[in-house]
């Protein structure tokens, strides 16, 4: 499954796209609206049952792409039914500050992905960067897929093919 | 030999630093996405780095014969960390003939 990662495939080399500003932000909600994720909003209740997690992404990450496929891929496998998923994109963010409406406390956003863990609608934890995606592999149990060698390859398949 | 500059992002090679806000630039303290390496690590890896404002690249016109931006936010945009690297900047930098790959594809060579 590349859903999300033919996201940043397309916008990294198609020319009739890769110039429009907004299309990445476009395209990554109707993706979201066909996968196991829902398209969390500030305002929006947060599940009062079982644990919930709230993922922040870039469409310009390629890492982060291939994570979103990585976990969609693993969550239908195992119909994990007792956790929700919801998503962002950190381009809804225009300023730091706006990170406080979807994480609680003062935590200043630096990397990406972003991820917090709230358990029975209680907010629990919150990490950041490389640290994010550890987690989340784990919480998934996605370790067989090499998230950062899969990007890091294609990168440098498309480098080599030119 | 060439002049390559990277650009990046996340760091698909050396841990670039670039669209970092510049709270985390520590020795210590940032760790790049991908590897989980602190600047002092990355190092002593025999990595260099240039610590910068991205609007305006300290280098001079026409010195690099290749740019690399890889997994970078937007060019010439803003985002929650500040401005993004801008395309006027990275073609000023490369020579005549060098070129600009961007996820792994060519996508600017100076005439």
């Amino acid at each position: 499954m590349t859903t999300f990662f033919d996201l940043f495939v397309a916008h990294s080399s198609d020319p009739d796209v890769r110039d429009d500003p907004t299309w990445a932000d476009r395209r990554f909600l109707e993706l979201v609206a066909t996968s196991p994720f829902h398209p969390w909003r500030p305002g929006e209740p947060v599940a009062a049952k079982g644990e919930r997690i709230l993922i922040g992404v870039a469409t310009w990450s390629g890492y982060d792409m291939r994570l979103l496929d990585a976990i969609a891929e693993a969550y239908l496998q195992t119909q994990v039914d007792f956790t929700t998923i919801d998503v962002f994109n950190v381009a809804d963010c225009g300023t730091s500050n706006d990170f406080a409406c979807y994480y609680p406390g003062p935590i200043q956003i630096t990397q990406t992905p972003t991820a917090g863990l709230w358990k029975e609608g209680q907010f629990d934890s919150f990490l950041q960067g490389q640290a994010a995606r550890q987690e989340l592999i784990r919480f998934f149990d996605v370790g067989s897929v090499e998230i950062v060698g899969f990007v890091n390859d294609w990168i440098k398949g498309r480098a080599l093919a030119q | 030999m060439a002049f390559q500059i990277n650009l990046g992002g996340e760091g698909e090679i050396s841990g670039v630093l670039n669209q970092q806000g510049r709270w985390v630039v520590t020795a210590f303290g940032w760790r790049s996405s991908q590897t989980g390496e602190s600047i002092a690590e990355l190092v002593r890896s025999r990595h260099d780095f240039l610590i910068a404002d991205n609007v305006a690249l300290p280098l001079p016109d026409r010195v690099a014969d290749e740019v690399i931006t890889n997994n970078i936010p937007p060019v010439d945009s803003i985002t929650w960390l500040g401005p993004t690297v801008q395309s006027s900047e990275i073609r000023r930098i490369l020579k005549s003939g060098g070129r600009w790959i961007h996820n792994g594809v060519v996508r600017f060579i100076k005439p």
